[in-house]
């Protein structure tokens, strides 16, 4: 007996640690999952950060500190400041070269040194999270994501920018321009956005020895229509292959999205809503979605897609690498093609398909921002205008150290390549454009066409700006409703945008499910709001 | 003189347990801070959490927070999902565990167990994630290995990711494959722990190996099935997150048959970050699983006392 109440004990102990196990593992895989999905995120986004960047060279002058300022800015206390900052590894060769380097410049005008922290890109998202609610030492970061920096802000946990870059960065100010619009929360600007793609716009990056092959030219392809058709001609003389493929996770056919901005849940304005009064609509229910979802169907049917789009996760490079296909759908700015030709070793076109457009989420989608746990706010301005004034604090943020990470190719022009023996996947710091403040003051990378900086200027210039870009919408009310859409979407979007259920019916079933989910709610909500900003104008 | 003898009996024992304490003590700690301490942030599941303001100071919102559980369309599969397949996963898994526990007694070279024993086991410590690439190397449809077969068997191809009706069997095996050997190690160790005479005696007086098993070792085990599924029930609204996320890819065309609680949770908070009504979740969750294994065990405690919990 007394063998059986052990063996009982023992058994109950086990299974205590067992749950106990089952606790943490869950935990962990929960955790797992957030960092795949922040690395879905990620590596969507990677495509800016890898890119090389350079400039025009002009000697900027520095530093707008005045005397005003200097009083503050040079006041004999040299403070420590971390910079946190996303990267491949969290110890690059010569980031210690490059610190120095940093202080130095900082140095000139500015009692303050800098630390460089890097946190890896798998676990940036969460571990930035965890630094800010525990209010760890952090002085100045950049960020993705606005909806997680526009939660933060309403948290409290930033500091408004408002208050500080007036005075103590001008030049960024100066730089951001009309695209700082896109960072505000309610009425005031928490981060600053950073020099690269700002606009969304829709089309393929396809290769270029095939679309030779087929007789077409880019200029003649204007439409969704003209891609179909360029697919089919190169669909005939490469039977095998694929045409198009996406991001794992993401539809292949996005397209319709590109007529709204839609700040939450799908529910949004037209962008060409211009007749003086702004009407929130369902974008799931447009014509466009719907035309956009038959156009996936009949894709898909002729083999354009390869199969299980939403779940496989075989890199879309490696698609047009190993010949399977033709080309990839999603945005075409001045980077995709020279970035897309790197990366898959062919060389390959972009070709846009207009509309383009410019919200607030692909403006603010990386920021520099400054926690509210920072020590000296306005020394942390200050460096942080540096990034985006200063040519040689660019240069040695964005490409490291001369001689070590980088080598003139043409001093005059400022083009440079990286030293004999060093690539990307080696070179001991470099950071992408899409994380400096200005990159277009610095040099220029050699495996960038020249004047790239110009075309980004142009391209984000061009782009039509959303009637709500200044608008920020408070969900507080309407959380419930947007939790269950979420879910509705997550069930259909994917399946829908590549072409994998009858289109009417799936569209007429996301609708309903909508409704169901409250999106009317959502959509009143959104229009009282969007009443009372526009009254305030 | 007779008092401070029995003081010092009692410092002597209590002298003999300090080892043991010591052995406790870990634990104890670990449980304190892990899962004690933590419990106070209960709280967040009723505030509307402003960290200017801080946990405590944050405006209290009472039950605004548990709102989205309910008031949804999904609500209903959302509940069905979890408590149905953490039922089946009960029943499959304990039976499962027994069989292998039993099989396992059985053999006699020790050898031999303690392969077959790391081999049960091996599953349990693969990380969900690689759990998801294994599934996926065999259902995918361009280069997996069932479709493979069914390819060279002249059949069609099934398109696993798209068709709902094949997960719910999927999961409960992958669940199944990954759980059993872990929970079989427990009934074997229970099996070996028994007193071996009565075995002997039973098949002396010609019992055969099936009457042994359903007279003396299943009778046996009991408790331990009883402890074991009560530990489970408390946790019959929460899922394995990996289970229902990561094994079908997030596909959306099996949501209907995946989302479970957790998952529903996940995918609605991705975009609103709200910690409040994450907090709200687990809340009702724990909740529901300590209710039930209140009455549960209170039925125990009515038809079999001695297995009972508590």
């Amino acid at each position: 007996m007394k063998k059986r109440i052990v063996s009982v004990i023992l058994a109950a102990m086990m299974a205590l640690s067992l749950a106990a196990g089952c606790g943490t593992k869950d935990d962990g895989v929960t955790k797992d999952a957030n960092v795949t999905n922040e690395q879905g995120k990620d590596s969507q986004e990677t495509p800016e950060d890898t890119k090389e960047p350079e400039g025009t060279g002009e000697p900027g002058d520095a530093q707008g500190a005045e005397g005003d300022t200097s009083s503050v800015l040079k006041d004999g206390n040299v403070q420590e400041l971390l910079m946190l900052l996303p990267g491949p590894t969290s110890s690059p060769d010569h980031m210690q070269d490059v610190e120095d380097r940093m202080n130095e410049i900082i140095a000139k005008t500015i009692d303050a040194k800098i630390k460089i922290q890097i946190l890896e890109w798998g676990n940036w998202v969460d571990q930035v999270n965890l630094m800010m609610s525990g209010g760890e030492k952090l002085d100045l970061l950049v960020y993705a994501n606005p909806a997680l920096i526009s939660n933060m802000a309403q948290r409290g946990q930033l500091l408004s920018l408002e208050d500080y870059a007036p005075t103590y960065a001008k030049e960024a100010l100066e730089a951001s321009g009309k695209y700082l619009d896109a960072c505000y929360v309610g009425d005031t600007y928490y981060g600053m956005p950073t020099f690269r793609d700002l606009a969304t716009s829709g089309g393929i990056t396809c290769r270029k020895d095939w679309l030779e092959e087929s007789g077409m030219k880019v200029e003649d392809i204007k439409t969704w229509d003209d891609i179909e058709t360029l697919y089919d001609k190169v669909k005939e003389k490469h039977p095998d292959a694929y045409m198009g493929v996406g991001n794992l996770h993401a539809p292949v056919l996005t397209y319709a999205g590109l007529y709204f901005d839609g700040p939450g849940a799908g529910v949004g304005c037209r962008m060409d809503d211009n007749d003086g009064h702004i009407d929130i609509v369902n974008t799931y229910a447009s014509e466009e979605y719907l035309e956009m979802a038959k156009r996936a169907y009949r894709w898909n049917q002729k083999g354009f897609f390869i199969p299980d789009p939403t779940t496989d996760n075989t890199q879309l490079e490696d698609w047009i690498r190993w010949d399977q296909c033709f080309s990839s759908v999603g945005g075409v700015h001045p980077g995709s093609a020279p970035d897309m030709t790197r990366s898959t070793g062919k060389e390959m076109v972009g070709i846009r398909i207009e509309p383009r457009k410019m919200c607030a989420p692909s403006v603010g989608w990386f920021q520099w921002i400054i926690p509210a746990q920072c020590e000296a706010p306005e020394k942390a301005c200050a460096i942080m205008n540096l990034l985006y004034s200063d040519p040689d604090m660019v240069n040695v943020f964005q490409f490291g150290v001369e001689g070590k990470d980088w080598v003139f190719v043409d001093e005059e022009k400022g083009i440079i390549t990286y030293p004999e023996g060093v690539d990307g996947t080696n070179v001991g710091w470099e950071k992408g454009m899409a994380l400096v403040g200005n990159g277009s003051i610095g040099y220029l990378m050699d495996v960038w066409p020249e004047g790239i900086y110009e075309a980004y200027k142009e391209y984000n210039d061009t782009s039509p700006v959303s009637p709500l870009f200044q608008f920020t919408f408070d969900n507080t009310n309407v959380k419930n409703e947007i939790a269950a859409i979420t879910n509705v979407l997550e069930k259909y979007e994917a399946v829908i945008g590549c072409g994998l259920s009858e289109p009417e019916e799936a569209v007429a079933k996301l609708n309903e499910e909508l409704e169901a989910a409250g999106i009317q709610k959502v959509i009143d909500e959104m229009q009282s709001q969007v009443d009372a900003w526009e009254a305030t104008k | 003189m007779k008092e401070t003898k029995k003081g010092s009996t009692t410092i002597k024992r209590i002298r003999k347990a300090v080892p043991l304490y010591l052995m406790i003590l870990p634990g104890f700690l670990y449980l304190l801070i892990n899962n004690y301490i933590p419990m106070s942030g209960i709280v967040i599941a009723f505030k509307d959490l402003n960290f200017q303001k801080g946990i405590l100071g944050s405006d209290w919102v009472g039950f605004a927070n548990f709102v989205y559980l309910f008031k949804t369309p999904e609500a209903f599969r959302i509940l069905r999902n979890t408590v149905c397949y953490n039922l089946a996963f009960m029943v499959i898994n304990t039976t499962a565990a027994l069989a292998i526990a039993i099989l396992m007694s059985e053999i006699k070279s020790k050898r031999k167990v303690k392969i077959y024993q790391t081999c049960v086991l091996v599953p349990t410590l693969v990380s969900m994630i690689i759990v998801s690439y294994m599934v996926y190397a065999f259902l995918n449809t361009r280069t997996g290995y069932v479709n493979g077969l069914l390819r060279s068997m002249g059949r069609t191809e099934i398109a696993f990711y798209t068709e709902p009706v094949y997960w719910p069997f999927i999961l409960v095996f992958v669940n199944f494959w990954k759980g059993a050997g872990y929970a079989s190690v427990l009934y074997l160790a229970n099996i070996l722990g028994m007193d071996q005479e009565m075995l002997e005696a039973a098949s002396i007086d010609g019992a055969n190996r099936w009457q042994r098993i359903k007279s003396i070792i299943l009778p046996l085990l009991k408790p331990t099935v009883i402890i074991l599924t009560l530990m489970s029930i408390s946790k019959i609204f929460n899922s394995d997150f990996g289970l229902f996320y990561q094994v079908p890819l997030n596909s959306g065309a099996l949501i209907d048959v995946t989302n479970t609680i957790d998952t529903y949770v996940y995918r609605g908070m991705i975009n609103l970050g709200d910690i409040g009504m994450s907090s709200a979740a687990g809340f009702y969750q724990s909740t529901v699983g300590f209710v039930l294994i209140l009455i549960v065990n209170g039925i125990t405690r009515k038809y079999s006392n001695e297995n009972a919990l508590f």
